[in-house]
C-alpha cells in the first residue's frame, strides 16, 4: 500500500496551521507589518498545495496514468506504508529517543544505548552491535566532548559527567 | 593581484593549510560513499567550524564541497552507483571502463578533468565576482528584493520535478524562516507559545534533518540485508595510465564542458548534475565516434567531470556579488559567514577582502590536493569504501547527526527540530519536492523580507515601486524568462510523449 498522498496532506496542514497562527501576530494597522510575509506565504502555500492535490487527483483519474510512476520518473519514489512504518519512521523516532536519553543519562550512555538500537535497525549481528555500539560511541564521546569540548550536561537520572 | 595576497594569507596560517588538506581528503571520501552528498557532509560538519576562525572554517567547508564533487566519480566508476547526483553521467562511460579492467585510467581521467574544470570555474569566480560586485554595490532595497524574488522563482522552477512543487518547497522554507522575532518591529511571531521558537529556527538542525537524516532513512529503506560490502575486480595494470595523447584528445572536450559547467553554475539552482548531463550530451553530439560513447571512453568521463566541477566556483558568484546563494552548499556557506559575523553581499569585497581572497586561494589549493589524491589514491579509497558495508557507515553518521544538531546551540530542542525536518525531508524527497529549494529559501527569507518592507516603506506607491526601477524590472524579466522556458520544456516533453 502506498501513501504518496501523505506529503501533500502534511504540507496542506502545515500551511493551514501557520496561516491560522499568522493571524495571531499582533501588528500595526498598516499592512507592512510583522504579519505580512508569514500570512501571505501561508495563504499562497495553501493555494499551491490545493492545486497540487487537484493535479494529482486529475492525473490519477482522467489520464489513467499512475501518478506514482510519473513521480518515480521525476526522480522520486513511491512511499510504501510498510517501508515507512518499519524502517524510516522508527529511525526518526530513534533520533528523538536519543534526545530524551541524552537528557536522562548524558551523552555517553545515551550514545551507547542509541548505538545498540541503530546498529540493530541496520541489521547488524549481535557482536557488531555490541562492539560498534560501545567502542564507536565511546570514540565519538572522546572526540566531541573531550577534544571539541562540546557541552555535555549531567543526566537528570544518571550523572556521569565527572568521567 | 589580490589572489596572491590570498595565497600569502593562506600560507602564513598553518592551521588553515591543515584544514584545506583535511578537507580535500574528507571530501573525496565522503563523495565516494554512495548516497552521502558533500552538502550532507558539510551540514554535519558546520558545528565543528563554530570553534574555528572564519578563514579555516570557510576554507574547510568550501574545499569539502569541491573535492566531494570529484569523489562522487569514484563510486560511479567502481560501484556503478554515483556517490553524488552529479557523478551519474560519469557512470555511463566510467563503469564500462572499470569492467574492461581500466579503473585506474578512468579515475585518472576523472581527476584530471575535475581539476581542469574546477580551476577554470575558480578563475571565473575570482575575476567575475569582483567585477559583478562593483555593479551590485549600489543596489537599493527594491532592486535587492527583485534579486531575492527572482532567485526564489528561478530556484523553484528548476530544482524540482514540477514548478508547483518547487514553489511549495520555497514557500515552506520562507514560512519556517519567519518563526521567531520580526527583524524590523521585534514582534514575536509564529512561536505557538513555545519559548524555544522565540529565538527563531537554526539552520543547522534543519540542514541535517533535511539532507542527512532523510538520506539515512532512504538508505535504510533500500538496504536489503546481506554483507553490504562490494567485491572489486582487478585492474589491467598495463593500461592504467591516462596518456598524454588521451589528454590532448580530451582537452577540447574539457574546455567546452568547463564553459558549460561554469555558465550553469552562475545560474541559481541548476547545479552540477544538470551541468554534467548537458556537457555529456553536447560532447557526444559533437563527437565523430558517437557509437563508442557509453562503451567506456575517456572523453565520456572528461566531459561530465570537468563540467560538474566547473560549477563549484561560479555558484559562489551570486552569493558573493548579490548575497544570493545559487546552490545548497553556497547556502550553507552563507550561514557560516553569518555565524562568524561576516555580512554577505557585494560589500564583502571591501569589508572582508583578505578573507574572501584567502578563501579563493584555499579553493585553488584544494583543487591541487584533491587532484593529487584522485590521481594517485582513488583506487585505494575506492577499495577501502568497498570493504566497509553501508550498514556500518550509516549508523555512525546517524550518531554524528545528533551531536551536530545539538552542538549548534547546545539544545536538545534542536535535535527534535532535526527529527521533524528529517521526517519532512524524507516525505518531500519521496514525493518530488525539493529540499534544496526549502533550505535556500530559508536562508534567503530574512533578507527578502527586510528589503521588501524597506522598499514599501520608501514609497507611497506600494508595490508599484518595483515597476519604477529598471534594474528590478530586468531581474523580474529574467525570472519570467526562466519560468517560461521551463513551462515550454514541460509542454514539449508532454506533447512528445503524447
Amino acid at each position: 500500500m502506498n501513501i504518496n498522498w501523505l506529503p501533500n496532506l502534511i504540507l496542506l496542514l502545515f500551511a493551514i496551521v501557520f496561516a491560522v497562527e499568522a493571524l495571531q501576530i499582533s501588528t500595526d494597522e498598516d499592512s507592512i507589518g510583522a504579519r505580512m510575509v508569514p500570512l501571505g506565504m501561508s495563504v499562497i502555500m495553501t493555494a499551491l498545495v490545493v492545486i497540487q492535490i487537484a493535479n494529482d487527483l486529475r492525473a490519477r483519474r482522467s489520464i489513467g496514468v499512475d501518478i506514482d510512476l510519473a513521480t518515480e520518473a521525476a526522480g522520486a519514489g513511491t512511499i510504501s506504508l510498510h517501508g515507512f512504518l518499519t524502517r524510516s519512521a522508527p529511525l526518526i523516532v530513534l533520533m528523538a529517543v536519543y534526545g530524551v536519553f541524552h537528557v536522562w543519562f548524558g551523552y555517553l550512555i545515551a550514545s551507547v544505548l542509541t548505538g545498540y538500537l541503530v546498529f540493530r535497525l541496520f541489521g547488524n549481528n549481535l557482536k557488531t552491535i555490541l562492539i560498534h555500539g560501545t567502542v564507536g560511541s565511546a570514540l565519538l564521546f572522546v572526540i566531541f566532548v573531550k577534544l571539541l569540548n562540546i557541552y555535555d550536561p549531567p543526566g537528570s537520572l544518571i550523572d556521569i559527567s565527572g568521567l | 593581484m589580490d589572489i596572491l595576497t590570498g595565497f600569502a594569507t593562506l600560507f602564513s596560517d598553518p592551521v588553515t593549510l591543515g584544514f584545506v588538506v583535511l578537507a580535500a581528503f574528507t571530501g573525496v571520501i565522503v563523495g565516494a560513499i554512495p548516497g552521502l552528498t558533500s552538502a550532507a557532509a558539510i551540514a554535519m560538519l558546520v558545528p565543528a567550524t563554530f570553534f574555528m576562525q572564519p578563514l579555516p572554517a570557510l576554507a574547510f567547508l568550501y574545499v569539502i564541497g569541491k573535492s566531494g564533487r570529484f569523489g562522487g566519480s569514484i563510486s560511479a566508476i567502481l560501484f556503478n552507483t554515483p556517490g553524488t547526483a552529479a557523478a551519474a553521467a560519469t557512470q555511463i562511460d566510467g563503469h564500462p571502463m572499470y569492467r574492461a579492467g581500466k579503473a585506474g585510467k578512468a579515475m585518472k581521467t576523472a581527476a584530471t578533468a575535475s581539476m581542469f574544470g574546477d580551476f577554470l570555474g575558480d578563475l571565473l569566480l575570482i575575476f567575475a565576482a569582483v567585477w559583478i560586485a562593483s555593479f551590485t554595490e549600489g543596489l537599493g532595497p527594491p532592486e535587492l528584493f527583485a534579486v531575492y524574488l527572482t532567485a526564489f522563482i528561478v530556484i523553484s522552477s528548476v530544482v524540482g520535478s514540477s514548478i508547483i512543487k518547487g514553489l511549495i518547497s520555497t514557500a515552506a522554507g520562507i514560512i519556517i524562516a519567519t518563526i521567531g522575532t520580526d527583524p524590523i518591529s521585534a514582534t514575536a511571531r509564529l512561536d505557538f507559545g513555545i519559548l524555544n521558537f522565540q529565538s527563531g529556527m537554526s539552520l543547522v538542525p534543519l540542514l541535517i534533518g533535511m539532507f542527512v537524516l532523510s538520506e539515512i532513512a532512504l538508505q535504510l529503506e533500500q538496504s536489503k540485508g546481506g554483507s553490504g560490502s562490494i567485491v572489486l575486480r582487478e585492474s589491467d595494470k598495463s593500461d592504467n595510465t591516462f596518456t598524454f595523447a588521451e589528454l590532448r584528445r580530451c582537452l577540447p572536450v574539457m574546455m567546452r564542458s568547463s564553459v558549460i559547467g561554469a555558465v550553469i553554475g552562475i545560474l541559481p539552482g541548476l547545479g552540477s548534475s544538470v551541468a554534467a548531463f548537458a556537457s555529456y550530451g553536447e560532447a557526444k553530439r559533437r563527437a565523430k565516434n558517437r557509437e563508442e560513447w557509453g562503451t567506456g571512453i575517456v572523453e565520456g568521463i572528461a566531459a561530465p567531470e570537468s563540467a560538474n566541477n566547473a560549477v563549484s566556483g561560479p555558484t559562489m558568484i551570486p552569493l558573493l556579488a548579490l548575497g544570493v546563494p545559487g546552490s545548497t552548499i553556497a547556502a550553507i556557506l552563507m550561514g557560516v559567514f553569518l555565524i562568524h559575523g561576516i555580512p554577505i553581499g557585494p560589500q564583502i569585497f571591501i569589508t572582508s577582502r583578505e578573507l574572501v581572497f584567502g578563501l579563493f586561494a584555499a579553493g585553488l589549493l584544494g583543487i591541487g590536493i584533491y587532484g593529487l589524491i584522485g590521481f594517485f589514491g582513488s583506487s585505494f579509497i575506492g577499495r577501502m569504501i568497498a570493504k566497509v558495508p553501508t550498514r556500518l557507515i550509516y549508523p555512525y553518521i546517524f550518531l554524528t547527526c545528533f551531536v551536530s544538531a545539538y552542538a549548534a546551540r547546545t539544545s536538545v530542542f534542536d535535535v527534535f527540530i532535526m527529527c521533524v525536518a528529517g521526517l519532512l525531508g524524507y516525505l518531500m524527497r519521496k514525493n518530488g519536492y525539493s529540499t534544496a529549494a526549502f533550505i535556500i529559501a530559508f536562508v534567503l527569507a530574512r533578507g527578502a523580507e527586510e528589503t521588501l518592507r524597506q522598499s514599501l516603506i520608501l514609497t507611497n506607491d506600494g508595490a508599484l515601486i518595483f515597476l519604477q526601477r529598471p534594474i528590478a524590472l530586468l531581474f523580474f524579466a529574467f525570472g519570467a524568462l526562466v519560468v517560461a522556458a521551463r513551462l515550454w520544456q514541460k509542454y514539449r516533453s508532454r506533447t512528445r510523449t503524447a
